[in-house]
C-alpha cells in the first residue's frame, strides 16, 4: 500500500513537471531569426521583421492560439488526473489513466502546429542579392537558431514517458489488488 | 523510390560496397536518412537520385553513405500478418482492455473533440505574403543649368528607398552627393570633367554605393548620355563672339591673322574657356585687317572657324 502511495505521489509530481515543461515548451522560442529577418517564433507568440518592416501572419496566429488552447485544455485534464489519482476512490484510477493519454494526442497536436508553422516561416523570403538595372542590391544574410524549446520537447518527452510508466504502474498494482480483493 | 521501394514497405541495408544503380541509405543527420539510388560515383562523392525524382540529389560525401539495400519486404508480406496479431491480441484481452479503456477513453475523447472543433472553426485564411523590396533604374540625366551640371539618377522603388550614399563617383573621382531623396540621387559634375566629356563626346560614368532603408546596401554604375548644345562663333561689331549656353566648359584657341595693306600677315595665338553664356572679345591690335581663326573640340570632333572680324 506504500509503495502505490508513493507511486501515485511520483506521478502526481511527474504530471506537475510535465505541464510546467508544456508551458515552458510553447514559451520558449523555437526559432530564433537575425540578419535580413528578425525576431523569434514561438508556440506562444511571434514576433518578425522583414527588412526591418514587422509582418503578420495569419498561419502563424492560428498556430498560437491553437497551441495554447491545446495546452490549457491539456493542462485542465492533468489536474483532473493528479485529483483522480489522489482521490481515494479506486475506481477513479482510470480516468486518470485515460487523462494521462491526452498527453500523447497533445504531444502529436504540438508537433503539427510546429510542421505547419515551419513551414510558413520557410514561405519568409531570405534575400541576400538582388540584381536590378539600378545594380546588385545586397541585403544581410539571415540566420536561423533554433531556439531552447528544442531541448525543452526533450524534457517533455521524458516527463511524458515516465508519468505514463508510473501510471501504468498504479493501474497494474491497483487493479491486481482490486482482483486479489474479489476473490477472497 | 517508389515504384521499387514503396511507403510502408521494409528495406533492409547491409554492407557498405555499392556500385552505380545500387540502392543506397545516407543519413545527413542522425534523425535524417534518404533512401535513394546512386547514379554516380566520384572520388569521395556520391550522386544519388529517387527513383521517381525528376533531378538527383546534390552530390553527397561517400561516409554519410551507411549502407546499401540488400532485402526489401513489400508491405503486402508483414502487414496482414501484423494486423492479423494484433487483432488476437486485443480479442484475447479484450475484456481487461473494455474494462479499463471504456472510462480512460473519456478524457481522450473529450481532448479530441476540443481540437478537432477548434481546428474546423478557426482555419487561417492566408499566411504570408512578403515581396522582397526592388529599386529599379528610371532615368539618368545632366541638368544644365548653366552655370553647373548637376547630373540626377533616378530610380523606381519598390518598399525601398535610398537613404545615403557611401560613395559616389564620376570617372574615379569621388564627388559629393547635392540632394538624396527616397528615390534619386543629384551631384554637381565637376567642371574638369564636364569639360571633357563635352569636348571628347563622352558618356558620363558613375559609379554609386549608397545605404538603401530596410538593412539594403546598393551598388551600380550608369553612363548618362550628354547632349550639350553647339557653340556658336560670330563677329559683331567688329569683335569676336563666342556662346557657349552650356554648363560644359570649352576651350577655344583663336588665331587672330592681321595685316595692313602691303605688308605680309601677322598672328597672334590666345585661348579662352567659355561657359554658360557669351564672350566677347576684341582683336588684340588695331590693323586694317583681321581675321580670327577659332578653333575647338566638341562632342569629340574639332572644328575651325575662320571669320572676318575686320
Amino acid at each position: 500500500m506504500k509503495r502505490l502511495v508513493l507511486l501515485k505521489t511520483a506521478f502526481a509530481v511527474a504530471t506537475a513537471l510535465e505541464v510546467f515543461t508544456a508551458f515552458l515548451y510553447i514559451s520558449s522560442p523555437l526559432l530564433v531569426f537575425r540578419g535580413g529577418v528578425e525576431g523569434f517564433y514561438s508556440l506562444y507568440t511571434y514576433r518578425i521583421a522583414f527588412l526591418e518592416e514587422v509582418v503578420k501572419s495569419d498561419v502563424l496566429s492560428y498556430t498560437n492560439s491553437m497551441a495554447l488552447l491545446a495546452t490549457f485544455v491539456y493542462a485542465s485534464l492533468q489536474v483532473l488526473a493528479i485529483a483522480a489519482v489522489l482521490s481515494k476512490r479506486l475506481e477513479y484510477i482510470e480516468l486518470s489513466f485515460g487523462a494521462s493519454l491526452v498527453s500523447i494526442p497533445y504531444y502529436g497536436v504540438l508537433n503539427g502546429l510546429v510542421t505547419v508553422a515551419l513551414r510558413e516561416l520557410a514561405r519568409i523570403p531570405t534575400p541576400a542579392r538582388v540584381v536590378t538595372l539600378a545594380g546588385v542590391i545586397e541585403f544581410p544574410e539571415t540566420q536561423v537558431v533554433r531556439g531552447p524549446a528544442q531541448a525543452i520537447a526533450t524534457a517533455l518527452l521524458i516527463a511524458l514517458a515516465v508519468k505514463l510508466m508510473l501510471i501504468a504502474l498504479v493501474l497494474y498494482i491497483q487493479l491486481r489488488a482490486v482482483r486479489v480483493m474479489a476473490r477472497g | 523510390m517508389e515504384p521499387s521501394i514503396r511507403v510502408l514497405d521494409i528495406a533492409i541495408t547491409f554492407g557498405k560496397s555499392y556500385g552505380i544503380g545500387d540502392v543506397v541509405v545516407w543519413c545527413s543527420t542522425a534523425w535524417y536518412c534518404v533512401m535513394h539510388r546512386v547514379v554516380n560515383i566520384t572520388g569521395e562523392f556520391v550522386v544519388t537520385k529517387g527513383d521517381a525524382n525528376p533531378v538527383p540529389d546534390p552530390p553527397i560525401p561517400r561516409e554519410l553513405v551507411r549502407g546499401k539495400v540488400v532485402l526489401v519486404i513489400p508491405r503486402e508480406l508483414w502487414l496482414p500478418p501484423l494486423a492479423l496479431l494484433i487483432g488476437f491480441i486485443i480479442y484475447s484481452y479484450r475484456r481487461a482492455l473494455m474494462s479499463v479503456l471504456t472510462p480512460a477513453l473519456i478524457p481522450l475523447a473529450m481532448y479530441v473533440t476540443v481540437m478537432a472543433i477548434a481546428i474546423a472553426l478557426v482555419a487561417p485564411q492566408t499566411g504570408f505574403s512578403l515581396e522582397v523590396p526592388e529599386l529599379h533604374l528610371s532615368r539618368t540625366y545632366v541638368e544644365d543649368g548653366g552655370v553647373v551640371c548637376i547630373a540626377v539618377v533616378e530610380y523606381l522603388a519598390k518598399g525601398i528607398e535610398v537613404e545615403q550614399t557611401t560613395d559616389l563617383r564620376v570617372f574615379d573621382k569621388t564627388v559629393p552627393p547635392l540632394h538624396i531623396s527616397g528615390a534619386s540621387i543629384a551631384f554637381v559634375v565637376p567642371e574638369d570633367i564636364a569639360m571633357r566629356v563635352a569636348t571628347k563626346g563622352l558618356k558620363l560614368n558613375v559609379s554609386v554605393e549608397a545605404v538603401l532603408t530596410r538593412k539594403g546596401v546598393l551598388r551600380g554604375s550608369y553612363q548618362i548620355t550628354l547632349s550639350p548644345p553647339k557653340p556658336v562663333v560670330r563677329v559683331f561689331n567688329g569683335s569676336l563672339i563666342i556662346e557657349n549656353t552650356s554648363c560644359y566648359s570649352l576651350l577655344f584657341n583663336i588665331t587672330w591673322v592681321y595685316a595692313e595693306l602691303g605688308e605680309p600677315w601677322k598672328h597672334i595665338n590666345t585661348s579662352v574657356i567659355v561657359k554658360g553664356g557669351a564672350v566677347q572679345l576684341e582683336p588684340p591690335v588695331n590693323a586694317s585687317y583681321i581675321y580670327a581663326d577659332v578653333r575647338y573640340l566638341w562632342m569629340g570632333s574639332e572644328f575651325l572657324d575662320r571669320l572676318r572680324v575686320r
